[in-house]
Parts: structure tokens; C-alpha cells; sequence
């Protein structure tokens, strides 16, 4: 499903249908996802369609930029670095290319949406969240269920901490894929209530293609962020 | 051509105001009439170009700052150009007499002062909320009996929209006075309901059926968790309350009854499928001449 398509789009599989016919005066776009159904009618054939991973913050409301991955606890002794496999949601945008424009045709998920509160009610910040297993090698993920994050986890502090959870910021986030959908990040643990967060723009793989993020196709102008600073604490 | 003496057109007496107006002689201070008249030809033009400037303003910043910020800015526009216009082209124009100057202020305050109380103190007040920033547009907030969103706030009024569709001007003076709840100001929101189930009922199986069905709904925040818990034993039933946090982004778009109506058929569906039933309230009677003992059937 994931790639560019010029033409006609036809693609069927238990959980998800997408398609896409072409004619000169009209082409017609379907979607259909569980019990959800989009339909769109564009007034030409011109421009490409592209299909992949976007960042998972945008449904079912725009609510939040930040995502939220809780897994089993784990303790970093002082100066440790550990590499991790977590599981992530995905979100998959449909957008098309025509003119130098990039126009988001569909938005839609596989997976159930969860929200949370990073903090307290007044400081804090709403997340979307999701719950991973911890991996410490790649795990097969259901390709357009979950994707895999990469996470580097390194400890500066002086004292033992215990993590189980990152937050990262959709800003900054860089989404790959080939068999599956990867992402890669650090995080940097200074204390037990404090860490940092940053998303690597390399592919992990050489051989994978790069996903156009939503805030590229709706032509959100970002501030390019050092991370994100955790400071309601990692456990 | 024939000369027009406009002065015979006039009654007796008028033929001084035209030779006043054509000469150069100052009426006004130091001021002569050319100078009144490029006065306010400069104030049209910075009129007309405060218009444009605020279009261009509009057009650059209306997606990236909040509407009365920026309506705050295009009038502060406004205003600086016309003042501007007024100081270049005639700044002999102020060169009347003090006491002039000071009659004109002091009958201006007199009339402030008698007529524009209420005006001044909702001036006042509404200088005093832009300074505090309780709220800004767009914000959810309820100020006395009035709930809904803030439009913007005016130098006068906080303008709002009920969430049936309705406006409603505020005077900054009750808006300053009384008391504002701002739900924007939390990122979340915390709501409670009361559910009852019947004596019989196994009070353990429905806090698990309600906590699953919660866990479930999308909108309900997985952390801080929902809170389910027996409240109260009463006459009729067993109640449990249920506590749930929301976005705030999300909640604040509802109204109290269209929460309701998102979760509480769910959670009653829930029950009922687990043959959990919310109770009518009911009342044993008895009467005097009866046997207070009823044989177990």
C-alpha cells in the first residue's frame, strides 16, 4: 500500500480497503477502514498520490503534537546506555502531489487511539499514548498496525534510574519505511524526573524511503527543536 | 465671466466670515486656514492607508496570532498613523491657548465624569483583563450565569458565544469583578457521574465492566486513570461514581449534556449486557394489621 502512485490505486486487505480510480473529468477516491468511509472526488487525473506513515498524533482530533510510549520498567545504572525496540501506532495519510502542492486527502489508523496526560493537569501536556513490549531486537510488528522505534537510552545522571516511558515531540519526528515503519531516537536521562528526547533524521536502513510528515504536506512552518525536554519524570 | 459676489447670496453680516476664511489671518491659535484644510485631507489619507494597513495585517497574521491580539494591533496601527498624519501636517493646530487647552479638557472630564461612569470603569476594567490575561479568545470560560467561548475582548465588553449559538456582551466591569472559571487554562478536565445499580447486583463486576468500558473510550484520559467507586448506599440503590479526565481541547468544545450523551449509554448498554440494572427507586410499605413476616418463596 505504502509508496507513489501516477495512477489507478486498487488495494484490499482484511482491515483496509483504498481506492482510487482516474478518469480525465473526474477521479473518484475510497476508503474504507473497519467501519469507517471516506470518500473524496477530485476534479482531474493530474498530480501523484502518495501513501505512507505519518506522524501518529493527528487522529481522531488534532488534541495533541506529542506521543507517548509506556513500556515494562527497566533500571539504568549510572553512566548506562541501553538500546531498546518499542512498538509504535501508526497513523497512514494519503496525500496528493500536483503542482508543487502537497493537499491531505485521508487520514486513517488501524489502531485504537489513547490519550493521556504527560504532568499535572495545569503544566502538563496532553499525549497520544500507546503500550509496548520491550524488545532489545527488532520485533515483527503487524506492518500497518505498528511500526518500530529505535530508542537509545543513556543515563547521565549519578544515580540508578528506573525508566518506563518517552515522550516524543511529532515536530521532530522522522518516519522510514520499507517492510516496516521505523523510527529512530535518543534519550538522555540527566534524573529521575528529567530527560531528553530527539528523533534521528537518518534512515536506520540504508535502503529505506523517507515519509512525507503531515507538518511538511500541510506546510506548518517548524521551528527546528533541540528535542523534547521530559519533566514530569520517566517513570 | 461674471464675478459672483458670493457675500450677496448671505445674509447682512457674513461678508467678514469669507474674508476670514480667504485670508491668512489665524482663527485658531496660530493656525490659518490652508493649514485646517491639508489637516484633514492628512487625516482621510491615514484613514484610508490604516484601512490598507490593516487588510495586509489581517492577511499576513490571522493564522498565527489570536484574533483580538491582532484586531488590538490594527487598531493600535490605526490610531498611531491618524496621530501621525495629524502631527506632521499641522502641529500649529495644538498651538492654541492654554486656556483654551485647559477649558476643553476640564469640560470633557466634567462630562466623563457625569455622563461615562460606567463607561470609564468598564475602560478601566478592560485595560486591567488585558493586562492580567484571565482568558484570551478562544478560551472556554464562565463568568456568572454566562458559560461559552471567548469571541474577543473589546475595550468596553468581553464579547462571548453561548454554546447554542448565542452572544453575549459582558461589561468588563462585572467581568472584572466577579468571578471568571477559565477551563483552557488546564490542558485537562476532570468530570464526574453517578451511576446506580441494585442491591443485588455484584458491586465488583460493575466497577470492572465500567472501568473496561472506560478504558475502551478514546477521549478518556489513560492517565490520570478513571476513578470507580461506591459513593453511596441508598434507599433504592447502590450508587457509583465515576470520574473521568478529558482534553481539555476536547471537553470544552461540549456541553455538559452532550458529554453525558457520549458516555453514559455506553456504560449503561455496558451493565445491561452483564444483566446489571439501574434500579426504579422503590419502597417497602408496611401496614399495621399485617404480619411483618414474609415467607421466603
Amino acid at each position: 500500500m505504502f509508496g507513489r502512485y501516477g495512477g489507478d490505486i486498487s488495494y484490499t486487505d482484511n482491515a483496509v480497503s483504498v481506492r482510487l480510480e482516474r478518469s480525465p473529468d473526474i477521479s473518484r477516491y475510497v476508503r474504507s477502514c473497519g467501519k469507517e468511509r471516506a470518500e473524496k472526488i477530485l476534479s482531474s487525473d493530474k498530480g501523484t498520490v502518495i501513501i505512507n506513515p505519518v506522524e501518529p498524533v493527528n487522529l481522531p482530533l488534532p488534541l495533541t503534537r506529542h506521543l507517548e510510549i509506556w513500556f515494562p520498567r527497566i533500571a539504568l545504572l549510572p553512566g548506562a546506555f541501553q538500546r531498546l525496540f518499542l512498538s509504535f501506532p501508526l497513523e497512514i495519510g494519503v496525500l496528493l502531489e500536483a503542482g508543487g502542492d502537497i493537499h491531505v486527502l485521508d487520514l486513517f489508523s488501524l489502531t485504537r487511539t489513547k490519550y493521556s496526560l504527560y504532568g499535572s493537569p495545569d503544566a502538563g501536556l496532553i499525549t497520544r499514548w500507546h503500550k509496548s513490549d520491550l524488545h532489545t531486537a527488532k520485533p515483527v510488528v503487524s506492518r500497518y498496525e505498528e511500526g518500530v522505534l529505535e530508542l537509545a537510552i543513556s543515563n547521565s545522571s549519578s544515580e540508578t534510574v528506573e525508566v518506563k516511558r518517552t515522550v516524543l515531540d511529532s515536530d521532530s519526528m522522522h518516519l522510514f519505511y520499507a517492510d516496516v515503519v521505523e523510527m529512530a531516537a535518543d534519550m538522555e536521562v540527566f534524573s529521575p524526573m528529567i530527560a531528553r528526547t530527539t528523533c534521528r533524521n537518518v534512515p536506520p536502513q540504508a535502503d529505506m524511503e523517507r515519509c512525507i510528515e503531515l507538518y511538511t504536506a500541510k506546510k506548518i512552518p517548524v521551528v527546528q527543536k533541540k528535542g523534547f525536554l521530559m519533566e514530569f519524570g520517566v517513570a | 465671466m461674471i464675478p459672483i459676489n458670493l457675500s450677496n447670496l448671505y445674509p447682512e453680516g457674513t461678508e467678514s466670515y469669507f474674508a476670514f476664511i480667504q485670508s491668512d489671518r489665524n482663527f485658531f491659535g496660530a493656525t490659518s486656514p490652508v493649514e485646517v484644510f491639508s489637516f484633514v485631507i492628512a487625516v482621510i489619507i491615514a484613514y484610508i492607508i490604516g484601512i490598507a494597513a490593516s487588510f495586509y495585517l489581517k492577511r499576513r497574521f490571522s493564522h498565527k496570532m489570536k484574533k483580538d491580539q491582532l484586531d488590538f494591533r490594527i487598531k493600535a496601527v490605526r490610531v498611531l498613523l491618524v496621530l501621525a498624519a495629524m502631527a506632521v501636517t499641522i502641529p500649529a493646530f495644538f498651538d492654541a491657548s492654554l486656556a483654551i487647552i485647559a477649558a476643553v479638557f476640564l469640560g470633557l472630564v466634567a462630562v466623563f465624569a457625569l455622563a461615562g461612569q460606567k463607561v470609564i470603569t468598564n475602560l478601566l476594567c478592560g485595560i486591567a483583563i488585558r493586562y492580567e490575561r484571565p482568558f484570551a479568545s478562544g478560551d472556554y470560560i464562565s463568568a456568572g450565569e454566562i458559560s461559552g467561548t471567548v469571541v474577543t475582548l473589546t475595550p468596553f465588553a468581553t464579547i462571548v458565544r453561548t454554546i447554542n449559538g448565542g452572544s453575549v456582551h459582558l461589561p468588563n466591569e462585572k467581568v472584572y469583578s466577579g468571578e471568571v472559571s477559565n477551563f483552557h487554562t488546564n490542558v485537562a478536565r476532570r468530570y464526574d457521574y453517578d451511576l446506580g445499580i441494585r442491591y443485588r447486583d455484584d458491586i465488583e463486576q460493575a466497577i470492572r465492566i465500567i472501568t473496561n468500558m472506560l478504558d475502551s473510550y478514546q477521549f478518556a484520559l489513560k492517565y490520570p486513570a478513571p476513578e470507580v467507586f461506591v459513593s453511596d448506599l441508598c434507599e433504592s440503590s447502590v450508587n457509583i461514581k465515576v470520574r473521568i479526565w478529558f482534553p481539555s481541547a476536547w471537553a470544552n468544545t461540549k456541553d455538559d449534556v452532550s458529554l453525558r450523551t457520549h458516555i453514559l449509554p455506553e456504560l449503561k448498554k455496558a451493565l445491561e449486557c452483564a444483566g446489571i440494572e439501574i434500579p426504579f427507586p422503590q419502597r417497602v410499605v408496611w401496614f399495621g394489621n399485617e404480619s411483618p413476616h414474609i415467607p421466603c418463596q
